[in-house]
């Protein structure tokens, strides 16, 4: 180990976006032409998504040290900087041990438990996750624990389901556990639907092996032989990375016949869902696996009694069963020690919005939306006004800025009228209409239907009509009282949870947010000057020096005037794209 | 299962565990609506019609999905339920594009079912379609003539060309059902309530009142001021337009149910109100507006000036015999087309009129206006009288000024507005001003006039004041409508009024509350036919409205002869079949409107996008109209978990989620069977049947149940019919075969009905078939049985019921003939072994079996209840060749077309692992040993190891096969199989046979076998079979040889051609009787219309028997013990101590299974028909 060097570079589907692939080759011809001896890996995401393209050094000299923001013109100078010159380039480390980094606070606020070798392994190699302690949980469970002590151990935890509802997981299988059919099915939601969450996707690209751990546990705790991990086709390098974990798993008997020498078998398969966000309810989601249409079915019967196929089943999603190896490897105490009363261990959010730090965290329960979104997130884009988070997605509702101080757990999150939901974390700055936002998220859940309820196929299509009028100026009195009337007819007539909560982004925005509504009803205009149909962009006559920048902006003509003489915005011809307030280096456009 | 005691709105009740809070309620007489549950289905809730609060619940809980537990506390009607049901079809209602009713309907005051009438004259039905306007209109041979036809203002088909002409079609069907004397449509009136009510006038409205409440069985009396009846109609139309003869033949279709008329009294003249008041319980005034308005200018005293209305009844009465020689008529209604052309045929020289308005503006009716055009009326428009002129007090001319059109005036028309100096003047030596009437009833506000005090009142148009809705005045027993309530209107308008008086008065004689009438929820797609895209009606032919065409103008304008010609039939047809039929097909039965009726729903409430899909009419018996979906998935389920066929699914998300074959394709581009229970189960009118042959419209049509005779299953249907022509069918419920029904009994009456039927005896006269009379034949056959008794082989199928067979078999015996065959049948096993005619355990074994082998082919509804068992839980090993529908539910599925070689082994690997029942094998079997020798010659594959030990690890299994579709050696494979197993007519064990045939355990139990040895005989009557089909040579020859060939068959088959004597028969919807299930259930056949002979099949054979019984006599010796209400599946029962035990035949040759399926004659045309309109061949 004297003289290894390690580097590792962040290839999850963010970081490849990012150029990480670019990087690798820089990084992998400059080892070459300087010949380097350094052991070069992929890794997952790190969860900074805002900082990719990331890359991680470890070496004796100083240890772990990851740059951030990396361009693959960078490289070599900070190659060259670290391993020729060896003064690394401090203003391009983001975490590091010696020179502490510009995201190390950020990092510091976080408990990593779920992402604990998220950009820290390579997911497709099984020896690092075995090195970093994987299926060693496993092992314990099969070699000295009967599955009702698999099942106490859980429910000692307090490990909600992370998939939204926050169901107690040990109590889920110990329905299963107490139904005695000789087939059941252990099934992974992994159809991760929601609008600006990619928490599971970075688990599935990550640190796969986890998952697998997590649910050979649940499976020998309920008594499942079979298993289904339902990932959805848009995740297509989660699949692979499934794939392979699963192959190595099987080749390591892990996975299989006589796992570990014991009498526990466990089949496991990758079903990859066609993109219905319905699929990501549970009864929906096995009606797909059967082949059928993904439309969700009557509960009860409840998946335990009779699910896939008839027979019971046991559903968790992602995050759930990531966070069990850990729990089983130091213990439910350990645990709970983290979290709330009521809302145990850690939660994965994602940061999406106008927030500086976008990306993924993971917190324990209990801290504040505030410290979220401040000491994590790093606060808001160019420092605006916050206005409000939407969290738990289309499902979810928002927070308004008085509420900042609500402790990040199950219930604290429900008395507002949102929801912890599967962890998105949308927030919007002053510039965000609320009204808009409601339409955004109603338009995507009609859009998603399955089609089956009449509340829900119809009612919420009447009501993103009635949202679509509002935002063009063309509501009109009683449309609020409307919205509300029939939002809790479809709360209360819906079978399943996509039309139970459709109208909730719209009830806890009217809730917070009633002015907003009225401003545009009553008085046709938007506060936020984000409804285009109310907006109206104008030059300032005082302010314009007539330099034409305007001008050549406008995709449609609209803006007319001589050289260095005072412009003008033609109403009838202007789109409202902003294109000429972007262009307009002497603020003389105004939106009004 | 136990009881529990829950709280239903407040009551505590007992309920059953398991139970569905719907059915629990039903129990307890509260009704839910529901759209989307089936009793046949599994819960689905989705349409949340049903929902109910239950205490604790989070939201609303879908009654037909959630069962009850102890102590529930459910509450299905409060006002928030109320209102959430509502508002869920309120959003449902928001996506239905489609028309509940007709426009044409909708428009007219009347409300006549103008769709329904168009129909049934298209269909050749013009008494139901007079019976049908008379349910609104009493006076369709006047209305026909004179109406201003409201409803072609609103005709969609002048979106594709013009409107139909709908008054012309009804004048066609009142003049033809008033031709056909014998067969007029008369109502049925209500026997007397000895309530007697007077009717004041006796005019369109007095008469429509007095036709209603006299069905009701109330006595009419009604006083009329002129001397004849009709009021406006014969004082006010002239007899051109309106013949007096039809009028008076329409009013004494009315006189003739028992209404007087008092002619020349008149009310405050010869009798009092408080006389009507007094003496009558009620009574109802429509004495009409009969005093023309003068235009008030100077001169209208003058000789040769008389005012429009009282020119006309001047006419008719006699008094004005002559004309000027220049006319002029002022104004630009009706009535003044009326005058003018009155004025013509009198013999004027010249006919002016004279309006201020243009000709756009004018009131009167186009054709009207056209008419007297043609006829030479000359028209001097945007011109106003200012004085008529006159000479030695009489007219001489007319000073008129010129007007011009300003702005428009509250009616919506251009004011016409003088032009300053304009005036000059007109030569004329007579002038008629006809602008309008009013009705004369100041007289009311008399003292005289009082009752209790009180006077009626009035407006200040001086109409009398009424409550629209009710045509209630304000005096309690009186009434009112017409141009009395209107001031001049239209006849129909005054019927509407009549109507509804009618209405009100016998509710009134009833002493119950005086509501208005209630309409039924109208679902639109628009206000008008302007708004509506016309690219959705782009799939009509334009096709011009025909025109009844008129006299010649030069022949009439010197006469009163009618001027408008009548439809031919032809001409009837043609423009029937321009009715593009807007309203829906089953607006009488569809739930959706009757929820959104009873819920008071506001369709426009969350008005929004309406999804318009196009229509599929592609498929030539079903209609599938998307735009009526409301997705509650019935017929998706129905197709694919209960006929295993899916042809439907759902396609798209969201709010454009809808149903349809995949791909949104045609129907016809499925595996669609046509079997017709998507149309059964659909709520609304989304998926109807159609009918290739007439026109169906939303009528109440009759309903007859009755048993399918088309094959073995027996299985209940409900025909719905119009006179006697069957218009389309659905499945009924049924103990037996559950709600089900094929394409045979859903769409095949359609051949039944089809002109190809026979329906005359016929005699080979000189080589040539030839009709003739019911005695001639009967002798002739007689005579020929008698000469060759002995020597005549009886042949029939089993499409007759048991009361024809047995005559049949009774003919046979009487002629000494003991050879009774029938070509369908196929040999049947349980028949040979176990001595049973039926399948040895009942159909509904089915849902008891843990295992269900299905080898073959076997009956939809067959089909249909083994689909039911796969729902319930059982397992499914299917034998067959091919993927068929059962293919992708079976569990094991053995592709082979060798049968016998599959089973054989299953009962070698049997005996060898010891499966078989060694008790009841020494009990029942007499060569156990000598069997299992020759079952050891059979080879045992590996491959089918795994799968004997699947068939034998089952403790209850059940064989189904088709004794149609097995030949016999297959059917004895399988036997021997389940004989083995020992337990044969065992609960849940055993074996289901079922047969294309139908009635076939009777033909056997009466000695009908398969045809053999055939070829010796000189003679056969053949019953309804036609072994020629597929061109047997060796039959043909054999046929044309005999002496003696009687064939007796609904349709002139290739055997019928080359008999001696053919006799024509009914099929079984003309026939009453009684039928036996595969399953020996005798059910019932019922008579749906009339015989296509002229002679029912029984009393045919009785004739030829020379029996004097009666149907009843013959249907007791037919059944003996037979009870209608007994309808249980029979069951082998081996006997206990059998003197002859059963010999076991081992079945090995290699056969291909699949017997030739002989075709029956009907069951074969059905089968053509499909195959030929679905396009498959």
């Amino acid at each position: 180990m004297e003289n290894s060097v390690r580097i590792k570079v962040g290839l999850a589907s963010c970081g490849i976006a990012a150029g990480g692939l670019d990087v690798l080759e820089k990084v992998e011809a400059f080892l070459k032409e300087h010949d380097v001896k350094a052991q070069l890996d992929h890794t997952g995401c790190v969860g900074m998504c805002y900082a990719e393209v990331l890359m991680e050094i470890e070496d004796n000299e100083f240890g772990s040290t990851m740059y951030g923001y990396l361009n693959a013109k960078d490289i070599d100078d900070i190659l060259t900087a670290h391993f020729i010159e060896k003064k690394p380039l401090t203003e391009h480390i983001v975490v590091s041990e010696k020179f502490g980094g510009s995201e190390k606070e950020i990092i510091d606020y976080q408990t990593r438990i779920v992402l604990r070798n998220c950009g820290v392994i390579d997911p497709e190699s099984i020896d690092e996750y075995i090195l970093r302690g994987g299926y060693e949980a496993l092992q314990k469970v099969v070699k000295n624990m009967s599955p009702v002590d698999v099942i106490d151990e859980i429910k000692e935890s307090g490990l909600r389901g992370r998939g939204g509802a926050g169901f107690p997981t040990g109590l889920k299988w110990q329905f299963a556990y107490n139904n005695s059919a000789d087939k059941k099915y252990m099934i992974c939601n992994a159809d991760e639907g929601d609008p600006g969450a990619f928490m599971d996707r970075s688990v599935l690209e990550g640190d796969p092996h986890n998952l697998l751990e997590g649910m050979l546990i649940g499976a020998y705790a309920i008594g499942s032989d079979t298993g289904f991990i339902y990932c959805r086709a848009e995740y297509p390098l989660a699949v692979k990375r499934l794939r392979i974990a699963i192959e190595k798993a099987k080749e390591r008997g892990f996975l299989g016949n006589n796992i570990l020498g014991s009498d526990f078998n466990f089949d496991l398969t990758v079903y990859e869902g066609a993109g219905a966000f319905v699929c990501g309810e549970e009864t929906a989601l096995m009606c797909s696996i059967e082949g059928k249409r993904g439309m969700p079915t009557l509960r009860p019967p409840y998946p335990a009694e009779s699910g896939l196929w008839g027979k019971p089943s046991n559903i968790n999603n992602v995050e759930t069963y990531s966070n069990v190896p850990w729990i089983i490897r130091n213990g439910a105490n350990k645990y709970a020690e983290f979290g709330t009363d009521k809302s145990k261990g850690t939660k994965v959010f994602a940061l999406t919005g106008k927030i500086k730090n976008g990306g993924l965290v993971e917190v324990p329960m209990g801290m504040t939306l505030r410290d979220v979104i401040y000491k994590v997130g790093g606060g808001i884009i160019d420092d605006r006004k916050f206005k409000a988070v939407q969290l738990g997605g289309p499902s979810g509702g928002c927070i308004p800025e008085s509420l900042l101080d609500t402790p990040v757990d199950y219930d604290s999150l429900t008395k507002t009228g949102a929801i912890m939901g599967s962890g998105g974390m949308v927030v919007m700055d002053d510039t965000t209409c609320m009204v808009d936002m409601a339409r955004f998220f109603l338009n995507f859940t009609q859009d998603e239907s399955c089609g089956k309820c009449t509340f829900c196929r119809i009612g919420t299509k009447r009501m993103l009509e009635i949202l679509n009028r509002i935002t063009q100026g063309k509501g009109e009195k009683g449309d609020i009282e409307k919205l509300e009337e029939l939002s809790k007819k479809i709360i209360k007539g819906s079978l399943c949870g996509l039309g139970q909560t459709a109208p909730n982004p719209v009830l806890t925005t009217i809730k917070y947010f009633r002015d907003e509504y009225e401003a545009h009803i009553n008085d046709k205009t938007c506060p936020a000057g984000a409804c285009k149909a109310l907006v109206k962009y104008s030059i300032i006559e005082e302010k314009c020096i007539g330099c034409g920048a305007c001008k050549r902006a406008c995709p449609v003509d609209a803006i007319s005037g001589e050289k260095k003489e005072v412009h003008v915005i033609n109403q009838d011809i202007c789109i409202k794209c902003g294109a000429c307030m972007t262009a307009c280096k002497f603020d003389a456009v105004t939106k009004s | 299962m136990a009881d529990i005691k829950i709280l239903l709105n407040g009551d505590e009740v007992t309920a059953k565990q398991g139970q569905t809070i719907l059915e629990v309620a039903t129990e307890y007489g509260i009704e839910i609506p529901t759209l989307c549950h089936d009793e046949y289905l599994k819960p689905y809730g989705s349409c949340w019609v049903c929902l109910v609060e239950v205490k604790g619940a989070k939201g609303f809980v879908p009654s037909c999905a959630t069962k009850v537990y102890e102590g529930m506390e459910i509450y299905t009607d409060s006002e928030e339920v109320h209102a959430a049901r509502q508002m869920a079809l309120e959003l449902l209602l928001s996506d239905h594009y489609a028309d509940c009713t007709a426009p044409c309907i909708l428009e007219c005051p009347a409300r006549v079912d103008v769709q329904g009438y168009i129909a049934l004259v298209n269909d050749g039905l013009y008494h139901e379609a007079v019976k049908l306007i008379k349910q609104r209109l009493p006076l369709p041979l006047s209305v026909g003539r004179v109406c201003t036809a409201f409803c072609e203002k609103e005709c969609r088909r002048q979106i594709v060309d013009e409107p139909v002409a709908i008054r012309q079609i009804k004048r066609y069907a009142a003049d033809k059902d008033l031709e056909d004397s014998a067969n007029t449509y008369v109502p049925e009136c209500k026997p007397s309530t000895g309530k007697e009510i007077a009717i004041v006038g006796a005019g369109p409205a007095g008469l429509t009142v007095a036709y209603y409440l006299t069905q009701q069985g109330h006595k009419c009396k009604i006083y009329e001021a002129m001397p004849q009846s009709g009021g406006m109609l014969r004082y006010g139309i002239p007899e051109y337009r309106l013949p007096k003869e039809i009028l008076d033949k329409e009013i004494e279709l009315i006189t003739k149910l028992g209404v007087k008329i008092h002619h020349n009294e008149q009310l405050g003249r010869d009798f009092t109100l408080q006389f009507l008041y007094k003496e009558f319980d009620a009574v109802f005034l429509g004495f009409g507006a009969w005093t023309a308005v003068s235009m008030n200018i100077e001169g209208e005293d003058l000789k040769g000036c008389h005012l429009g209305i009282d020119f006309l009844r001047e006419v008719v009465e006699g008094k004005i015999k002559k004309v000027g020689k220049n006319v002029a008529v002022i104004g630009g209604g009706n009535t003044a087309i009326d005058a003018a052309r009155t004025a013509l045929r009198l013999g004027a020289e010249k006919v002016m009129i004279v309006y201020r308005r243009a000709e756009e503006q004018m009131p009167a009716e186009d054709l009207e206006v056209k008419d007297a055009k043609d006829e030479g009326v000359e028209f001097h428009l945007l011109q106003n009288p200012t004085k008529i002129i006159g000479k030695n007090g009489k007219v001489e001319g007319m000073q008129i000024i010129k007007m011009r059109l300003g702005e428009p005036d509250s009616s919506g028309r251009r004011r016409p507005v003088p032009i300053e100096n304009s005036e000059f003047i007109m030569q004329v030596d007579m002038v008629i001003p006809a602008v309008s009437q009013k009705p004369k009833t100041q007289f009311l506000l008399d003292e005289i006039a009082k009752i209790n005090g009180e006077n009626l009142n009035l407006t200040r148009w001086s109409t009398l004041e009424i409550d629209e809705d009710t045509m209630h005045t304000n005096i309690d027993k009186i009434f009112a409508g017409g141009d009395l309530t209107r001031g001049p209107s239209t006849v129909v308008e005054s019927i509407a009024d009549g109507y509804k008086a009618a209405m009100s008065i016998d509710s009134f004689l009833r002493g119950e509350k005086i509501l208005p009438l209630k309409e039924k929820f109208n679902s639109k797609k628009a206000a008008s036919y302007k708004e509506l895209d016309v690219e959705d009606f782009k799939e009509y032919e334009k096709a011009s409205r025909i025109s009844s065409g008129h006299i010649k103008a030069e022949d009439r304008i010197s006469n009163f002869k009618e001027v408008e010609k009548i439809y031919t039939d032809k001409q009837a047809q043609d423009e029937t079949a321009r009715c593009i039929e807007c309203g829906c097909d089953v607006n009488p039965t569809c739930v959706l409107r009757k929820y959104a009726t009873d819920y008071d729903v506001i369709a426009t409430r969350f008005m929004g996008e309406v999804n318009n899909h196009p229509i599929d009419k592609t498929h030539p018996f079903i209609l599938r109209d998307a735009n009526k979906c409301v997705n509650c998935g019935r017929c998706v389920r129905t197709c694919l978990n209960i006929q295993g066929v899916g042809a439907l699914g759902y396609i798209y998300r969201g709010f454009k989620t809808l149903v349809a074959p995949d791909f949104g394709e045609s129907l016809m581009n499925t595996s669609c069977m046509s079997c017709g229970k998507c149309i059964d189960v659909c709520p609304v009118g989304a998926l109807t049947s159609r009918n290739t042959e007439y026109k169906l419209a939303p009528l109440d049509f009759e309903e007859v149940r009755t048993t399918c005779a088309l094959c073995g299953a027996g299985c209940s249907v409900t025909y719905m019919k119009e006179n006697d022509i069957i218009m389309k069918a659905e499945a009924a419920d049924s103990p037996i075969t559950g709600n089900n029904v094929c394409f045979n009994a859903h769409f095949g009456y359609e051949v039944l009905q089809s002109h190809e039927r026979i329906t005359q005896p016929m005699l080979r006269i000189d080589d040539q078939l030839q009709p003739v009379d019911w005695d001639e034949a009967i002798d002739y056959i007689t005579d020929k049985l008698t000469e060759l008794e002995k020597n005549v082989a009886f042949f029939s199928n089993g499409n007759y019921t048991n009361e024809e067979l047995y005559l049949i078999s009774r003919l046979a015996k009487q002629y000494k003939c003991n050879k009774k065959f029938s070509w369908e049948l196929n040999g049947s096993v349980v028949k040979d072994k176990l001595g049973i005619s039926f399948s040895p355990n009942p159909s509904a074994d089915l849902n008891k079996a843990e295992l269900i082998v299905l080898v073959g082919d076997v009956t939809h509804t067959v089909g249909v209840k083994i689909m039911q068992a796969l729902n319930n839980g059982a397992k499914l090993m299917l034998i067959h060749p091919d993927e068929n529908r059962f293919a992708r539910r079976a569990d094991f599925h053995i592709t082979t077309n060798y049968y016998i070689e599959v089973i054989n082994e299953f009962t070698k690997f049997l005996v060898e692992y010891r499966h078989h029942n060694i008790e009841y094998i020494a009990r029942n079997i007499g060569n156990f040993v000598d069997f299992n020798h020759q079952l050891q010659h059979t080879i045992q594959t590996d491959e089918f190891m795994d799968l004997a030990h699947d068939l034998l690890s089952f403790k209850k299994v059940i064989f189904v096969y088709s004794e149609s579709d097995l030949d016999y050696d297959t059917q004895n494979a399988i036997f021997n199989l389940s004989m083995l197993r020992g337990n044969i007519g065992a609960e849940g064990n055993g074996i289901v046979s079922c047969s294309e045939l139908a009635n076939k355990p009777y033909m056997l139990e009466n000695g009908f076998v398969p045809v053999k040895n055939y070829q010796k005989l000189k003679a056969a009557a053949i019953f309804g079979e036609d072994p020629l089909y597929n061109n047997k040579m060796d039959i043909y020859e054999w046929l044309n040889d005999l002496d003696f060939l009687l064939v007796a068959d609904s349709f002139m088959t290739e055997t019928a051609k080359i008999a001696h004597v053919v006799l024509p028969l009914n099929s079984f919807i003309e026939s009453d009787g009684t039928i036996t299930n595969d399953n020996n259930v005798i059910q019932k056949v019922t008579k749906v219309r009339n015989t296509v002979t002229g002679r029912e099949n029984w009393y045919l054979l009785k004739d030829l028997l020379g029996l004097e019984s009666t149907f009843e006599e013959l249907s007791n010796e037919a059944n003996p013990g037979f009870k209608s209400d007994e309808l249980v599946e029979s069951r082998y029962i081996p006997s206990e101590n059998a003197v002859e035990k059963i010999q076991l035949t081992f079945s090995h040759k290699p056969s291909i299974a699949r017997a030739t399926l002989e075709l029956n004659v009907t069951r074969k045309k059905i089968l053509e028909f499909k195959e030929e309109m679905l396009g498959k061949k």
